[in-house]
């Protein structure tokens, strides 16, 4: 068991969030793949979350953060080469509508994004997503062949990602 | 005749669809069909039954202690395992105040959108909201300048023409009323709503781990529990549960329900529509005795028919003639308790224990009624189902004293064990044994049931609450509680169909978050760049 005193705020500043379902194949690969990266790279520096599918009650522990790197299966457009597998997207942009229609379980990662956009106002927040896209979606704790393959390709950019931002003057991001 | 179809920007079709005829400005018919859990059981098969509610606990992040309450609950049962009373009033702390917040973030989040009109809140005079705020109550945020910072930010995040943060698609649609001060007035309560959350949060993390999904235990709680270390649950983490209690009180009391009542208050033929099945069914839930006492339980178990709120009937849950639970692969079929279909969630259990005279719920359900002048069957519609998911989320609220007063009383007593450690191991267990376990979740019933064989799980099947209240009609032509409800709603604009999102909405439908992998397709807040 982690320390259970450990106080919610304020939490780490870089955190890491594996998103997805893990009954669900290459849905949970975000969160194999926060698994994976948390033995790779076990800086007290960064604090891993299993966010599973959690949504909008991930929240609480993002708030303070100044740089968080969320991990997920990816959906790529249509006719989208993407070489070796692997998305890689800075979600600097406006956030997108909510759109929640029938429950809060519809809350994903864009709502997500959006909502800490709003909260964390003009505050410096880095948000980048790494992930792959899912090739099998059925009943199961496992991951595909090729998301298992693309899982060692994110984790690898992961890494590197996480590094440069370790690398950098975080008292001044804040 | 308008035909028109609502499905869930949902990456599993038919996840929940809903199809409904409008003529002449109102629905004549609806058919909604679900389809739910299906197959996530078989990851369970071959598992060692005290290791099920790590799994059954990833169906839903936003259930996750209910999923694996449920589940413990069924081994237990199978198992014959009777809990110690201090676990048993942890977990229900943790069931009350997941209810209590899922309750609100469901208001804040997704329903109040249905109500309050966004746009409208833009354009509001930071002065009368203020003042509107201070007739409504108490609660300490509500000056001018703080009206005029929220304003500050809806306007940077909701650009003219769109939206923004709160997906309202409808815009200034004839069918919102509320003046633009208390439009402004529940978005802010909305943003605060994000930040209350975490008193439930930290309850959970100092009772079941640091990260989002709580740990349980078969046999009890994963901690234990004493003044000194290594308590792993000292007395300074109860007196800080204690806080958290207080203040996740003092937001449903003095926000959310007046809030509520404020958005009822111009809306009140809602009490006349979405009606649905006029059955109600509740297991009853947060046992003070052993987890299967239901006459100890707070939360009274009974059925109510026809909405006859004088004779409240009698639920054996384990009498395969009353109800027919069993989860309907094959989407022709749903569940009926003898032979009804029934509605479940907080108006069920709300009126349950109304009509079995609860006196916490009576006072409360007698202040909203009196305050709309309406009797209790007004509550048997859209409106009152919003009623009484906040009536129990305000119920629920206090309860967590009560609880946690329970809870500190047996610490104190010296009746700190946590755990039964008696049948823990397999060697002790029966060749096979079967069980059930039932939780009335914020959503309404649900059921986990365990078959254990040699010592693995040989079997096991889940029914949630939405599988009730989204089920389709029966081979007898009897409509489901949704299906029911939207008959006869008028809609003022078929591509616009705010009115069916109310009723929908005002039943809090579960949809399992299964597959929800992100779209990079059409995503306005990244530039793609794959690699």
């Amino acid at each position: 068991m982690n320390d259970r005193t450990r106080a919610l705020s304020p939490p780490a500043r870089i955190v890491v969030v594996g998103i997805g379902n893990l009954l669900l194949g290459d849905d949970g690969l975000g969160v194999h793949a926060l698994w994976k990266l948390r033995e790779t790279l076990p800086d007290p520096r960064i604090e891993y979350l299993d966010g599973g599918t959690v949504g909008l009650g991930l929240l609480p522990y993002l708030e303070d953060a100044t740089h968080v790197l969320f991990l997920d299966a990816v959906d790529t457009p249509d006719g989208l080469r993407v070489g070796e597998g692997m998305v890689d997207l800075p979600l600097a942009g406006a956030p997108a509508d909510l759109g929640l229609r029938v429950s809060p379980h519809d809350a994903g990662l864009p709502e997500l994004v959006a909502t800490l956009r709003l909260r964390r106002g003009s505050r410096p927040l880095t948000l980048r997503l790494l992930g792959a896209p899912p090739s099998e979606l059925g009943v199961s704790t496992e991951l595909s062949e090729p998301a298992e393959r693309a899982l060692v390709r994110v984790v690898g950019q992961a890494v590197t990602l996480l590094r440069g931002w370790l690398d950098q003057d975080l008292g001044e991001a804040a | 005749m308008a035909h028109v179809v609502v499905d869930p920007v949902s990456r599993i079709e038919e996840h929940l669809r809903i199809e409904a005829e409008v003529e002449g400005g109102k629905i004549t018919s609806a058919h909604s069909s679900c389809t739910l859990c299906q197959g996530l059981e078989k990851v369970l098969v071959g598992r060692d039954p005290r290791d099920a509610w790590a799994f059954t606990q990833r169906i839903c992040g936003v259930c996750a202690v209910v999923h694996a309450c449920a589940s413990v609950r069924a081994v237990e049962d199978a198992l014959g395992i009777e809990i110690p009373p201090l676990a048993q009033a942890f977990r229900n702390l943790l069931i009350a105040s997941q209810s209590v917040r899922d309750h609100a973030m469901h208001f804040y989040q997704l329903h109040a959108m249905d109500w309050v009109n966004v746009p409208s809140a833009l354009r509001a005079d930071t002065k009368k909201t203020s003042e509107l705020a201070r007739t409504l109550s108490p609660w300490p945020g509500s000056s001018a300048a703080y009206f005029k910072d929220v304003l500050a930010k809806l306007e940077r995040f909701a650009p003219a023409g769109r939206s923004g943060l709160f997906g309202n698609a409808y815009g200034d649609h004839p069918a919102y009323r509320l003046s633009p001060e208390l439009n402004l007035l529940v978005l802010a309560h909305s943003l605060e709503a994000l930040d209350w959350q975490r008193d439930v949060v930290r309850i959970q993390t100092l009772l079941g781990g640091p990260g989002p999904h709580p740990d349980f235990l078969v046999g009890g709680v994963p901690f234990s529990v004493g003044a000194t270390p290594p308590a792993a649950v000292s007395a300074a983490n109860l007196a800080e549960i204690g806080s958290c209690v207080e203040r996740i009180h003092a937001f449903v009391e003095q926000v959310y329900v007046p809030d509520l009542l404020a958005v009822a208050g111009a809306y009140e033929e809602w009490f006349s529509l979405g009606a649905g099945v006029g059955n109600l069914l509740s297991y009853g839930e947060l046992p003070e005795g052993q987890t299967n006492e239901a006459s100890r339980f707070f939360l009274p178990r009974g059925a109510i028919l026809d909405r006859n709120l004088s004779e409240v009937l009698d639920v054996n849950p384990d009498d395969p003639r009353e109800a027919n639970e069993t989860q309907a692969h094959a989407r022709a079929a749903s569940p009926r308790w003898k032979g009804n279909p029934m509605e479940v969630g907080p108006l069920a259990r709300m009126l349950v224990a109304y009509a079995r005279g609860h006196a916490g719920v009576k006072e409360k359900v007698d202040a909203v009624l009196g305050r709309f002048r309406v009797k209790p069957d007004a509550l048997f519609s859209t409106l009152g189902r919003n009623a009484a998911r906040g009536i129990e989320a305000w119920l629920l609220a206090e309860h967590l004293g009560a609880l946690h007063r329970r809870i500190t009383g047996l610490v104190e007593a010296g009746r700190t064990e946590t755990f039964q450690p008696a049948r823990w191991d397999p060697k002790s267990w029966p060749a096979s044994c079967r069980g059930v376990g039932r939780l009335e979740a914020p959503r309404g019933s649900l059921v986990h049931r365990a078959a254990i064989r040699n010592q693995k799980i040989e079997r096991y099947e889940i029914v949630v609450p939405s599988t009730w209240n989204a089920g389709p009609a029966d081979a007898a032509g009897r409509p489901g509680p949704f299906e029911a409800a939207l008959a006869g709603t008028p809609v003022h604009d078929p591509r616009e169909p705010v009115e069916i999102w109310r009723t929908v909405h005002s039943f809090d439908p579960c949809l399992a978050c299964a597959c929800h992998v992100v779209g990079a397709r059409g995503e306005t807040l990244a530039e793609v760049k794959a690699r």
